[in-house]
């Protein structure tokens, strides 16, 4: 029996059957299972990305004494240098007073996002050579780094969006479909209204007076992209209002924040769940696109917004466009193959079609 | 030979879901003769739908398959027929009439149309033609004003009248046999009887063979040739009706038929004081019209009911759906915008906001219809069971578990129960789950809406001497609504019956049913204890 179904692997157990019939759902789902891997993998590389791609060391011993670079700052004075501010070690003097006494492991790429590389043999752009692996940006940045600090903002910027939007989207949906009447009919014209206000207009007028950074872009964004999910969640409310557990909770003298959140929530969850890969991918579009405009992060921030708009600039330079282009298509691909398989996996009317093998394995 | 229609040999049906094996029918032989009447008898689970659905090949392939068997009608064998002979068969010589006319009939094709597109699809006819064989099914089905009907869509039919459209779309190309799948279950008692006349006369006048699938002994006694009674997949028995009847064999086909709910029920002091009454107590649902959305009239659901219920007692509300029996009890709950008075333990609670009902609440509780509906499905039976007591009586989790363990084990449920989840359960003992959550509480009055009537026969004997032991043990008082009178007779002592959201008789139960006076109730009577 239990090697016919397959047997459960460690990451079953203390799921409930729905859900182990979901997760199996997503795994049939090859290319969602690669997808969900593979971003998985980039995603917690780029979270690491001080240790891939840094203009610090990882390790440096000099003098009989260990020094971790990326994780502390040191003084140029610490290796006998002349300044007491932080050390330079891409600066051949600092280089040459280490090594005299010592050595240095630098990470894979020697290059943060923000360093400029000084001793490009051409003139910035640089095209990809050895050491810079996709070229260099026209400001004589690597562009390898650069995609990876872009890359780690875009998803963190997009999961942060995500959340809180989905907070907020399922408690006014939630509150819209449970009480219906007024305040779902003034929840709903209020919605018409807001979101025909020009975002983009909002933003420019908003960067005139403040410099936006990553937490008022949040702010700004939030402010609009709430409602996504509140359509959905309404409509699941208004049907779960009159389900009879629900009912039978009211006749228990339930307070309302628990019927809603105990009894309707939990069912409206799924298709809520359903949405969010797409609302996540919407996101880090709607980052981009801003980076594009240059309405979006600070100047000098890694964004891969940022780096399209030197590709256009630069189009002697294809490299720029290219990986810019190129990073983006796989992240997005990536979350739209995860969101198409999750949404497969939430279906109860998706059966998984068993191979016919397992029909003979059939025991009595 | 040439009269054998229906040749089932040897059928078992496998279903598998996620890696899992169900054998929902496990070697089943049936034949039909032309023109004879088969009813295929069992509780749900029995496997007697999907052998009917077999028949048609209409089950979920590929995750139902047929490890042994054959279906053979007039000699082909249906297992192995391709596509082009399938559809052949299907709706030309089998016909077949579903339990649910809701939802079985398109909502957004007329009447019309449904039953002409099967003709179209096996017959060269034109469309004006086709047009004239519906209007005499629909005749023929016994549908009244047919010119008007046919150009209706589903939604303004009554449910007799859609089970009738279903009939006539199953009898449009003259099949040779009618597979009837618990035809009047969906149904209400009076309606029930009319369908039942209305397929004896069909087959008659047809000479079609009928497989009908049902639970319901007395239907089958109505018009069934020979019987044949299905148990976890088998048949047990199968006789003559008559014989059947007069000499039940199996234990389980016994069973079945002493599944009648008998007995009186509980008694009561007369000189109980009134718990809960009403004074003209009305619901009514506005009907909104135009840009301004005016209301121009209402929906009656509750229509001035006044009624009184003894401390002790059970008092049954009686009606056919769409009575506004149901509304009543949620209005009693205040689950609903009511007007009108509304006395428990002599508080004018009709006035009480959510927060001063609150307390109330305690000693007024109600069960569901639908045991599947009713608990929520993703919370453990402990949390089901203990959430009202959370609100009501607040201690931890831990004080609640003795309540806990107490309700279920009134329910006559292992308190073991507490750790699983409702989806483990089946309908008999969800309905015990959503009563012991309701006793959890030691409510004073309990409302129950239709506890029974999903239920099977036999299971639904157990609920009722369930509730009638609580009810003396715990000295509770019942308001109990159904469609079903054999249930109500047995359990209370007061009726009242409802019609279109009004009382047209009240009084004891004894009375009511030895001598009922509204030709209305007269009639339900009669179509129910036949």
């Amino acid at each position: 029996m239990a090697t016919a179904s397959g047997t459960p692997t460690l990451s079953l157990r203390g799921l409930s059957p729905l859900n182990q019939r979901r997760w199996r759902n997503f795994k049939a789902n090859r290319r969602g299972l690669w997808s969900l891997w593979l971003f998985l993998i980039l995603f917690t590389l780029s979270l690491g990305a001080e240790f891939i791609a840094n203009d610090r060391p990882l390790l440096v011993r000099y003098d009989g004494g260990f020094y971790f670079p990326v994780l502390k700052a040191y003084a140029e004075t610490t290796f006998g240098g002349e300044f007491a501010t932080e050390a330079e070690y891409r600066d051949p003097y600092v280089v040459e007073l280490i090594q005299a006494k010592g050595w240095m492991v630098w990470p894979p790429i020697p290059f943060a996002d923000d360093t400029i590389i000084l001793d490009l043999p051409v003139a910035a752009p640089a095209p990809p050579s050895a050491q810079n692996w996709l070229g260099t940006d026209d400001q004589g940045r690597d562009i390898v780094a650069r995609l990876i600090y872009g890359f780690r903002i875009s998803v963190l910027f997009g999961l942060c969006l995500t959340f809180f939007s989905s907070v907020v989207g399922v408690g006014v949906g939630a509150v819209q479909g449970y009480y219906g009447g007024w305040v779902d009919l003034s929840g709903q014209r209020f919605m018409e209204i807001w979101s025909g206000l020009p975002v983009l207009y909002l933003l420019i007028i908003l960067s005139s007076v403040v410099q936006p950074n990553f937490w008022w872009l949040l702010g700004i964004m939030l402010l609009f992209s709430w409602m996504t999910l509140v359509d959905l969640v309404r409509a699941e409310f208004l049907r779960g209002r009159n389900l009879e557990y629900v009912r039978a909770a009211q006749a228990l003298g339930l307070h309302d924040s628990m019927v809603m959140f105990r009894h309707i929530l939990p069912n409206a969850m799924v298709s809520t769940i359903t949405f969010m890969p797409f609302i996540l991918s919407g996101a880090i579009t709607t980052l981009t696109s801003l980076d594009f405009l240059g309405f979006g992060l600070p100047a000098g921030s890694p964004s891969l917004g940022e780096l399209l708009k030197q590709g256009k600039a630069n189009l002697q330079a294809p490299w720029i466009g290219l990986s810019a282009f190129f990073a983006l298509a796989l992240m997005l691909t990536l979350l739209v193959f995860i969101g198409e398989a999750a949404r497969d996996a939430l279906d109860p009317r998706h059966a998984v079609e068993h191979p016919v093998a397992e029909t003979e394995e059939a025991p009595s | 030979m040439s009269d054998l229609l229906l040749d089932i040999q040897d059928l078992r049906v496998d279903f598998r879901s996620s890696g899992r094996v169900v054998h929902a029918v496990r070697g089943v032989d049936l034949t039909l003769q032309k023109g004879e009447t088969v009813a295929l008898v069992g509780e749900s689970g029995s496997g007697k739908s999907v052998t009917a659905h077999a028949t048609l090949r209409l089950l979920p392939y590929p995750d139902a398959s047929h490890p042994s068997g054959s279906i053979r009608v007039n000699g082909i064998d249906i297992l192995q027929a391709d596509a082009e002979t399938l559809r052949q068969i299907r709706g030309n010589t089998i016909g077949m009439v579903f339990q649910e006319p809701m939802s079985a009939l398109n909502p957004l094709h007329t009447v019309a149309r449904q039953i002409r597109e099967v003709l179209l699809q096996h017959n060269a006819m034109s469309v004006t033609a086709a047009d004239q064989r519906v209007q005499e099914l629909l005749e023929l089905v016994g549908i009244d004003a047919v010119a008007k009907r046919m150009a209706a869509y589903p939604h303004e039919l009554s449910g007799g009248q859609r089970q009738r459209v279903m009939i006539a779309m199953a009898l449009a190309n003259e099949p040779e046999l009618l597979i009837a799948d618990e035809p009047t279950t969906a149904l209400d008692v009076t309606v029930q009887a009319q369908i039942l006349d209305l397929l004896k006369a069909l087959q008659a006048k047809l000479r079609m063979a009928v497989l009908l699938i049902t639970h319901d002994f007395g239907v089958v006694r109505q018009i069934a040739d020979r019987v044949a009674v299905m148990y976890r997949g088998k048949i047990v028995e199968r006789n003559t009706t008559q014989t059947l009847f007069a000499a039940p064999v199996h234990a389980y086909t016994r069973r079945l038929m002493d599944a009648d709910p008998k007995g009186e029920p509980v008694p009561v002091a007369d000189s109980g004081s009134e718990i809960l009454a009403t004074r003209d107590l009305k619901v009514w649902f506005p009907i909104k019209k135009g840009f301004l959305r005016r209301t121009v009239d209402h929906v009656k659901a509750v229509d001035g009911i006044s009624l009184s219920i003894r401390r002790g007692a059970a008092l049954g509300v009686v009606g056919e759906s769409g009575s506004g029996k149901s509304t009543l009890g949620l209005a009693l709950l205040r689950l609903v915008h009511s007007q009108g008075e509304i006395l428990f333990r002599g508080e004018a609670i009709d006035t009480y906001n959510k927060t001063r009902m609150r307390p109330l609440r305690r000693a007024l509780q109600v069960v569901f219809q639908d045991p599947f509906g009713s608990l929520s499905p993703r919370m453990s039976i402990a949390d089901i069971i203990g959430e009202g007591l959370a609100i009501h009586a607040p201690q931890d989790g831990a004080g609640r578990d003795p309540a806990i363990v107490e309700a279920l084990v009134a329910v006559g449920l292992d308190p073991e129960a507490r750790h699983r989840y409702p989806h483990e359960f089946s309908g008999g003992q969800r309905q015990r789950i959503a009563i012991a959550r309701a006793l959890a509480l030691r409510p004073e009055l309990l409302i129950l809406d239709e506890p029974t009537s999903s239920l099977d026969r036999s299971v639904q004997f157990q609920v009722l001497s369930l509730l009638k032991e609580i009810q003396s043990r715990f000295g509770l008082t019942y308001l109990f609504i159904s469609h079903d009178l054999k249930v109500v007779k047995s359990l209370c002592h007061d009726i009242i019956v409802m019609r279109r959201g009004r009382v047209v008789e009240a009084g004891s139960a004894a009375a009511v049913f030895a001598a009922p006076q509204h030709p209305y109730t007269q009639e339900l009577l009669s179509a129910a204890m036949r």
